[in-house]
């Protein structure tokens, strides 16, 4: 195993300088890439933390009311700070369903959204991975989990990607370029290199809407706690606009969260009587295809689908009659 | 508690009985006891393992002049380095055949993560840059998998013997004749997988030689009297070998066979430096010893009304590539196979196959626990197919003092069956109601027979040894291993109530084969049978001492003499312990006493006729219940209550028992729902535990243990063993309550997933 250093640069400039540095990597809180450097699955040579760069380790509201998180704050602080939860229930939710509160204190907001992907093929001891010919994540030409693919097809794993695409969170992009991305555009699709951040570039603070619609997640994990989601289920709706906006967001299915697209385009008028959403989450899961890639099998996964998006709906239906709203 | 006095002899008075914490646990939970693993030090060697990448090839080369010349290795070890590479074992006890395995393979390999060779560097990293530089050269052969496939006439031989490991037998009456005529016959299968023992510890020792020559071994393991082994390995006297067993980190008898012990021994054999060796948890997962995957084929004939006629019974194990502990473990099958009740006729064929599947060994509930899997869920089958409540119909076939076992041999001790069930059903209450629509929900009941102590023919003992201090205190030695039980604290606890004093007053030196006195190793719910007795031996000749002594120095008669903290009370006088102290040496009467226990022996089994006038020494009796909620979307089960009581003869501590209890259910609610190793010829699939699924606190329901003392454990203070018992009845109680919530749609092979849940649904 090889050294490695570790960088703590006190301006974003300076982040983006030591990015340049051949095999650097963010270390945010590191419950992830220090077990992938263990596995000898991350071969970084320079790790860069982010903390001391000004601003990445706040909480603010501005003043239209839209809070902005740095990348730095651990999921443990967004947790117990007192204005978040009021406002952003749903994102807590997700919060809370992320590994365990030991992880918690130390994995961070940024570090969950860009957590590297995972593959049953290829998260496992290095003696393993010696007996077969390396995939695409592994500097190889092929996928186990899916062979026909061009791609790798590692899952996301992040519990706060769907959640906060649902939300229609975004993120701050720092380097040469800085910009506000919608959370969708994060993600490339290709689960080897899943983001779509070029050299340079990494996620500074994320910002959520001053009014965030209605909204319920679901995680399906094999134990009540501790593992990483086999299937993520964000719904949101937003009432106040008219055709509702509607957003199911299905996730740890590939490399990047789906929107389930005909299912929101059903949802956004007319009465969601307990038929229409049911069809709704027939939709869903036929937007979704699951590989054979995580701890459980694919076509039970793909199932669950519609059982945690109905669940979900149902949710968000009686949270919208609470509020008195039409639905 | 202070002075507490005796006198009526063992039972009377003192802790027995009373919930305390152990000293090791506080000390534990602090983080301030020495593990094996712990061990470091000034010029310490690392020895890691290269271990096989095939399941079945041979070995052409084993190349290691690269990693010799790695500056920091100290050697390369290979099976030509081993002076004596064979170890070898009867484990049936019966003569039935002596298993070898090799310590290091040199031609052949038959199982992923076989172990070839060991490297011994000055740090953990340099030891796994030189185990990289081991070029093996394999030659890949054929492999087998599944024990039926294994047994069959084209299967690749895995042993000259051929690939039966063992084949037990069990016969009561004509079978035949009363499955021909019984009213009502119902056949089933049902199938338990490959699981882990998952301690928090790891396999984990260091090993050095003292001057005059003397290896020494300290390791996490169950059972030191493998210093034996380890001397004829190495082809030393067995004096020249000593090995210590600190805490360990739990066993569950994972530690049973040896681990890192012969690894360690023949790296400071060679190096003469101390080595530490710690397997990685996927090392752990892959090549370590598992829980014997069984299929089971039940016939079960009963009347119209619900008794028992006849059983046919045929249990498959998959011994994985050697045999190990596997005749041990499938006669414990063998004999509980028909449960905990009676038969008017009863066969049963146990065979184990080898394959090219890492072996499989002891594990806590040894062949019993699989057993009972079958046993417990075709009782709910059979009554179903009755008509009958599944309770009313265990209750009308309840073993019973002075019955005959399937095996011929009498049951001599109270059996609480009806006693545990009436707690159980009294404890969960009202049936369990959906906490919200569309949700399924169920109950059910399991109960089972665990033997404790070896089976007979081994003519087990153990010996403890006492003495007395000047000040008061008293020293206990015992080569018992403690892992995490309190199995050394309970026997400072025991002498001290024959004694009349206070737990504290007695401290426990354990686990160290020269030092101690051996009482064989912690497995079987053997060491408090065992090792108990021994306590009591010694505590009673102790104390018969210091009587008479106090006697002669007080006057008075000896059997009133009082033992109290400070010294001796006669009604005629009282004396300081360093007096006592002082007459005795004048007396010419040593304070200090060794005992031995010598447990019930009896003859061999008689497989050809498949009966034995006894086989194990006595049962633990017990009754399992639990409510189950299923999401009938995602299969999910979740356990809302548990219950669990067993007759433990006696609670010489209730809060170890009750650990015990909860530890066991807790280990075997993952038995039942979560845990399996996967592999896939031969190679381990979820190989860390983020992929091992062991049950997290939060999965866990409340856990009740009802402990219940018929005090007539052939234990001391008449205990029962509670260590295996414990964890045998989870896997069917929660899989019939799974097969009530679905309406009688049973998943019928471990574990209970919620993939299999939904395809049992979609099946029906």
């Amino acid at each position: 195993m090889s050294s490695t250093a570790w960088l703590r640069p006190r301006t974003a400039a300076e982040v983006t300088m030591a990015l340049g540095l051949p095999g650097a990597r963010i270390l945010a809180g590191g419950t992830d890439l220090v077990p992938n450097r263990t596995w000898e699955l991350d071969t970084g040579t320079t790790w860069v933390g982010i903390g001391a760069v000004p601003g990445t380790r706040e909480v603010r509201c501005d003043a239209a009311g839209r809070w902005e998180v740095g990348a730095a704050v651990t999921l443990a602080e967004v947790l117990a700070h007192p204005q978040l939860g009021r406002h952003y229930p749903l994102w807590m939710e997700a919060m809370r369903a992320v590994a365990t509160p030991e992880i918690r204190t130390q994995a961070t907001v940024g570090g969950n959204l860009c957590v590297d992907t995972r593959c049953r093929f290829r998260n496992q001891p290095p003696i393993w991975r010696s007996g077969l010919i390396p995939c695409f994540k592994s500097g190889g030409d092929r996928c186990y989990a899916a062979p026909a693919s061009r791609l790798c097809v590692a899952m996301l794993v992040s519990d706060s990607a769907p959640v906060l695409m649902a939300m229609g969170a975004e993120a701050a992009v720092a380097g040469p370029f800085a910009r506000w991305i919608a959370l969708a555009d994060l993600y490339s699709g290709d689960g080897d290199r899943h983001l779509t951040l070029n050299p340079g570039e990494w996620v500074r603070a994320i910002r959520l809407p001053a009014k965030p619609p209605l909204g319920a997640f679901r995680k399906w994990r094999p134990r009540a706690t501790m593992d990483f989601p086999e299937v993520d289920v964000a719904v949101s709706v937003d009432c106040d606009e008219e055709p509702r906006v509607v957003r199911i967001v299905v996730s740890a299915v590939g490399p990047v969260p789906v929107r389930a697209t005909s299912a929101e385009t059903l949802l956004e008028s007319g009465p969601w009587t307990s038929e229409r959403l049911a069809e709704a989450a027939d939709r869903a899961r036929a937007a979704v295809h699951p590989y054979d890639n995580g701890q459980l099998r694919v076509w039970g996964r793909q199932r669950a689908v519609h059982g945690l998006v109905l669940d979900a709906l149902r949710q968000v239906a009686s949270a919208v009659v609470e509020k008195g709203a039409q639905a | 508690m202070a002075g507490r006095r005796i006198a009526g002899g063992p039972g009377v008075g003192g802790t027995t009985g009373q919930k305390f914490a152990r000293k090791d646990v506080a000390a534990k939970v602090a983080g301030l006891v020495s593990y094996s693993g712990d061990t470091q030090g000034a010029g310490m060697l690392h020895a890691r393992l290269v271990r096989s990448l095939y399941p079945h090839a041979r070995i052409t080369e084993i190349a290691i002049a690269a990693a010799q010349a790695l500056p920091g290795v100290a050697a390369v070890l290979t099976a030509r380095d081993v002076p004596c590479n064979v170890l070898a074992e009867d484990p049936s006890g019966t003569g039935g055949g002596v298993f070898t395995q090799p310590v290091l393979a040199s031609t052949e390999v038959r199982y992923v993560g076989e172990p070839l060779a060991v490297v011994v560097a000055a740090s953990p990293v340099l030891a796994d840059a030189a185990a990289q530089l081991v070029k093996v050269t394999y030659e890949p052969l054929p492999a087998v998998f599944d024990p039926g496939l294994a047994l069959a006439d084209d299967a690749p031989p895995i042993h000259p013997g051929g690939n039966l490991c063992v084949q037990w037998h069990v016969n009561k009456g004509n079978v035949e004749e009363v499955l021909a005529q019984a009213p009502v016959v119902i056949q089933r299968e049902y199938a338990t997988q490959f699981v882990d023992h998952a301690y928090l510890e790891p396999e984990a020792g260091s090993a050095w030689l003292e001057a005059d020559g003397v290896i020494v071994i300290r390791a996490a393991t169950q059972v030191i009297e493998h210093y034996r082994r380890l001397a004829g390995m190495l082809n030393l006297p067995h004096s020249r070998v000593r090995l210590i067993a600190p805490y360990v980190g739990g066993g569950f008898g994972g530690k049973e066979d040896m681990t890192v012990e012969p690894y360690l021994a023949l790296a400071a054999f060679h190096t003469r430096r101390p080595v530490r060796m710690v397997w990685s948890r996927q090392e752990s997962l892959q090549a370590r010893p598992k829980r014997h995957p069984m299929r089971f084929q039940y016939t079960v004939a009963a009347s119209r009304d619900g008794k028992l006629e006849a059983v046919d019974i045929n249990i498959l194990a998959d011994a994985g590539a050697y045999a190990l502990l596997t005749p041990r473990v499938l006669f414990a099958a063998a004999v509980v196979a028909s449960g905990p009740y009676r038969v008017l006729a009863a066969r049963v064929v146990a065979r184990a196959g080898y394959t090219h599947n890492v072996p499989s060994s002891a594990f806590r509930g040894f062949g019993a626990m699989q057993a009972a899997v079958a046993y417990e869920q075709i009782m709910d089958e059979l009554a179903e197919t009755l008509g009958m409540d599944p309770l009313e119909l265990r209750r009308k076939n309840f073993l019973q003092r002075g019955d005959e076992l399937a095996t011929g041999e009498r049951v001599e001790t109270a059996v609480w069956l009806p006693e545990t069930l009436n707690a159980v059903q009294a404890a969960l209450g009202p049936e369990p109601q959906p906490s919200r629509p569309g949700l399924l929900v169920g109950r059910g009941y399991a109960m089972n027979m665990q033997p404790y102590g070896r089976t007979v023919w081994f003519g087990d003992q153990a010996a403890v040894w006492m003495g007395l201090e000047n000040d008061g205190s008293f020293h206990l030695r015992a080569g018992v291993t403690d892992v995490g039980g309190g199995q050394a604290a309970v026997l400072g606890q025991i002498a001290a109530e024959v004694l009349g004093v206070l737990p504290e007053a007695v401290t426990v030196h354990f686990g160290d084969s020269a030092l101690t006195p051996l009482t064989g190793g912690t497995f079987a719910t053997r060491q408090l049978y065992m090792s108990g007795n021994a306590a009591v031996r010694a505590a009673e000749s102790l104390r018969e001492r210091i009587q008479r002594v106090a006697a002669t120095l007080c006057g008075g008669d000896a059997k009133t003499v009082v033992i109290e903290s400070q010294g001796v009370r006669t009604a005629r006088g009282s004396a300081r312990w360093h007096e006592v102290a002082a007459a005795a040496r004048q007396a010419g009467v040593a304070l200090e006493v060794l005992e031995t226990f010598f447990a019930e022996s009896g003859p061999g089994y008689d497989n050809r006729r498949g009966t034995a006038a006894r086989t194990f020494p006595d049962f633990t009796y017990g009754c399992h219940g639990c409510d189950v909620e299923i999401d009938p979307e995602t299969g999910q089960v979740q356990i809302l209550q548990y219950v669990a009581s067993h007759d433990v003869g006696r609670a010489i501590n209730p809060l170890s028992v009750e650990g015990q209890i909860q530890g066991g259910v807790a280990q075997g609610i993952g038995y039942a729902l979560t845990e399996e190793v996967l592999f896939h010829e031969g190679q381990c699939l979820n190989g860390t535990l983020a992929q091992y699924l062991i049950p997290a606190a939060a999965d866990l329901p409340p856990i009740r243990a009802l402990i219940l003392e018929s005090g007539e454990g052939k234990g001391p203070l008449n205990a029962r063993g509670i260590g295996e018992p414990a964890i045998s009845p989870v896997a069917p109680a929660v899989a019939n309550a799974v097969a009530r919530a679905l309406g009688g749609a049973r998943v019928r092979s471990l574990p209970i997933t919620g993939e299999k849940v939904v395809d049992t649904l979609f099946e029906r």
